[in-house]
């Protein structure tokens, strides 16, 4: 995929270089904001996607978008800007071919999500069970907002896309607290990992009323793979610190 | 309070003003004329009734113009279809085709009589459909079914029971359910939160149309008795003041909802921009920037964390001063960030619980996050036990939401309306979403502070510019 990166600050392309181009899958242009020399560009390559900064000198950068929508009707277009830009701002000729609006300090998690949508990818998120329990979307470690909340995930992985009740997640996570207490706990920890799955983009949790189900499609998980292939891949143990995972211990270690 | 009542007295006057024209009307002229003399109403009767004739007619076609216009409903039609029978079938209405009563025969003019009460109830049934569609007055189900079976089976009964002389018992029943429902109405009006022009000249309309009704009808019951008064005249001259009554609804009512739009939009504006001063304190903002210079010594990441957190309040912070309304996932995250950004500068011994059961209603924008602030701020939170918790929930009547710590508390009559702030989120909750704010704290123990946000739609489809 071939992506043009247009600002006219070079402390921007820097950061935009430094920060956020960490794989070599995509090619990527900077371009300063020179018109000239990005329709030339464009009009002799195929470029999907242009990152284009909003309040430059030379050239405005929804000007510029309708440019390269003229040059090539099916590049995809992201706003990077410090400004308050919203969709309905954007010229109505210019919209569909919006991909996303990503404001400055750019947020890697906002980039990414809309790298996806115009991959039409499905966001992942990676899930690691041995030695440790943690998350991640595209090689970014994800930080929940409560140990609990990381914790109700954890069993929702356990529990393969089986649906948890409120019932059986607080037995597993507050066994030994009064039941109105652990409803208020319960409910405080499915809303964080709400917000933050929300925030990540990976909505592999479906929210019933009372029940919650761990969506696969979503999930690439090292524990699915060892039962797949019913083997063990080391030593590690199995999501260490959770004190509910010693049956799931157990039946991996009937695996070897 | 004030505002309630200036109502009462005012649409007071407003609604028992027709009435006490209609029945004063019939006095004076009851006085002038005891008993019907058809000389005496033949000259007046072709005056005024053509009067009444082309009154009720522009009537008529006035409310089938507006529900061509789709502006009036059924009710507006069903209302003025049975006031066109109540005063255009009466046995007074007989002197405008130069029928003579006298020498008309009795069980003809019972017939009319029956059918002239049958517009009466129609009207009735009309205005209670409308009252009960439009304005929502809750009605118990054994009420409508009463109050719509009684008139009908007194309608039933009323020719057989005209016919044994006896139709007052018929009329007695209806009058004391026309008083009772227009009681009833007007004390909903009164204590309702609406200050709506054409609710209330409706309900006097109503009253005024049913005033005349009674009137014939008792008039013929009990000639001698009661004033018996088949006078066209004072049938015209309501009808003309039904009319007039009307036409001032549509145009008060019209002008005084612009007036409220206008009124609403600015307290709206000014409430708003309150918020986004607020928010932008450079006090805040230089202690932000202090508390990032040390996280980033402490570790860039966390720096990093730092930035992109301030950034994501700081374009909340903006984005307020367009938007009223929000999810309430959205006021959540930003509750979520403001304190994160809190525990920057201090590291936060206390607990954020979000015990949330219901989520899919909207909030006005920073309109938790103030409170959450307040308590963070007040409640002196030092203790390793303690917390704030936000709960919302939904209950029949609406969403609930409690914002509650077991901070310090304070003296509930010692806070000032206006004082830290909570003076303007109590008013852009009522304003927006007519939600009901409700302070209750206990010194020692803690504060919580309960909203219900009523279901049922928002006042205004503003909640972005």
């Amino acid at each position: 995929m071939k992506a043009i990166v247009v600002d006219d600050e070079t402390n921007a392309l820097h950061y935009f270089l430094d920060q956020i181009v960490t794989d070599g899958k995509r090619e990527y242009h900077f371009f300063k904001d020179d018109p000239k020399a990005i329709l030339d560009y464009v009009r002799d390559h195929e470029v999907n996607l242009a990152f284009l900064d909003v309040k430059m000198p030379r050239i405005d950068g929804l000007e510029l978008a309708s440019a390269l929508l003229k040059l090539s009707p099916s590049i995809k277009i992201a706003f990077v800007t410090g400004i308050n830009l919203k969709l309905e701002d954007i010229d109505e000729k210019t919209r569909p071919n919006v991909a996303g609006i990503i404001y400055k300090p750019i947020d890697p998690v906002e980039f990414e999500k809309v790298i996806a949508s115009i991959n039409d990818e499905v966001p992942i998120l990676e899930v690691k069970t041995f030695g440790t329990f943690d998350c991640f979307v595209n090689g970014r470690i994800v930080r929940f907002s409560s140990s609990k909340a990381k914790e109700l995930l954890a069993l929702l992985v356990v529990y393969e896309g089986k649906s948890l009740t409120m019932d059986q997640a607080i037995t597993a996570l507050w066994p030994n607290k009064d039941l109105d207490k652990a409803k208020i706990l319960y409910r405080d920890a499915v809303w964080r990992l709400r917000s933050t799955l929300g925030q990540v983009g990976v909505p592999c949790v479906s929210f019933g009323r009372a029940l919650l189900t761990l969506r696969k499609d979503y999930v690439s998980c090292d524990y699915y793979e060892v039962i797949a292939k019913r083997k063990r891949p080391g030593e590690e143990e199995f999501l260490p610190s959770y004190e509910w995972s010693l049956p799931y211990q157990t039946q991996i270690d009937y695996l070897k | 309070m004030k505002e309630i009542r200036k109502s009462t007295t005012f649409y007071l006057l407003t609604t028992l003003a027709p009435l006490l024209v209609a029945f004063s009307l019939s006095l004076a002229l009851g006085l002038n004329q005891v008993r019907a003399n058809p000389a005496y109403h033949a000259t007046i009767a072709t005056v005024c009734g053509t009067a009444l004739f082309a009154t009720a007619m522009v009537i008529l076609v006035e409310f089938v113009a507006h529900f061509f216009n789709h502006e009036a409903s059924w009710n507006t039609f069903i209302v003025a279809a049975g006031l066109l029978l109540l005063v255009g079938v009466s046995p007074d209405s007989a002197y405008l085709f130069g029928i003579d009563i006298a020498t008309t025969a009795p069980t003809a003019i019972h017939l009319m009589l029956t059918i002239s009460q049958l517009g009466l109830v129609l009207m009735m049934l009309g205005f209670f459909r409308f009252f009960r569609h439009d304005y929502h007055i809750p009605l118990e189900k054994s009420e409508i079914v009463v109050s719509y079976l009684i008139p009908l089976l007194g309608l039933t009964m009323f020719y057989p029971l005209a016919m044994a002389k006896a139709e007052y018992v018929v009329m007695f029943i209806d009058a004391i359910l026309i008083f009772y429902w227009s009681i009833r109405f007007f004390l909903y009006v009164t204590r309702a939160k609406e200050d709506n022009a054409t609710f209330y000249y409706s309900n006097a309309i109503m009253f005024a149309g049913l005033g005349i009704g009674i009137i014939i009808a008792f008039g013929h019951c009990f000639p001698g008795y009661f004033l018996h008064i088949g006078i066209p005249s004072l049938l015209a001259l309501v009808a003309v003041l039904l009319f007039f009554a009307i036409y001032l609804t549509f145009v008060v009512s019209k002008t005084h909802d612009a007036y409220k739009k206008a009124e609403y939009e600015r307290q709206l504006v000014s409430l708003q921009s309150v918020v986004f001063k607020e928010q932008i304190k450079p006090h805040f903002v230089f202690n932000v920037l202090n508390a990032i210079k040390i996280a980033y010594r402490k570790d860039l990441s966390l720096g990093e964390q730092a930035i992109d957190l301030f950034s994501k309040y700081l374009r909340s912070s903006t984005e307020a001063a367009s938007i009223y309304l929000v999810p309430l996932s959205k006021e959540l995250d930003l509750i979520s960030w403001y304190v994160e950004l809190e525990s920057l500068k201090v590291p936060s011994p206390y607990r954020v619980i979000y015990n949330i059961d219901a989520f899919d209603f909207e909030v006005p924008y920073f309109g938790l996050q103030p409170l959450v602030e307040n308590a963070i701020k007040h409640a002196k939170l030092d203790q390793e036990e303690g917390y704030i918790e936000i709960s919302t929930s939904e209950e029949e009547e609406g969403y609930h939401i409690v914002i509650s710590d077991n901070g310090i508390g304070f003296e509930p009559s010692s806070i000032a309306k206006g004082s830290y702030g909570m003076g303007n989120v109590a008013n852009r909750f009522k304003l927006l979403l007519h939600a009901s704010f409700l302070i209750d704290s206990t010194p020692g123990k803690g504060t919580s502070i309960t909203i219900v946000i009523p279901k049922g739609g928002h006042h205004h489809e503003s909640h972005r510019r």
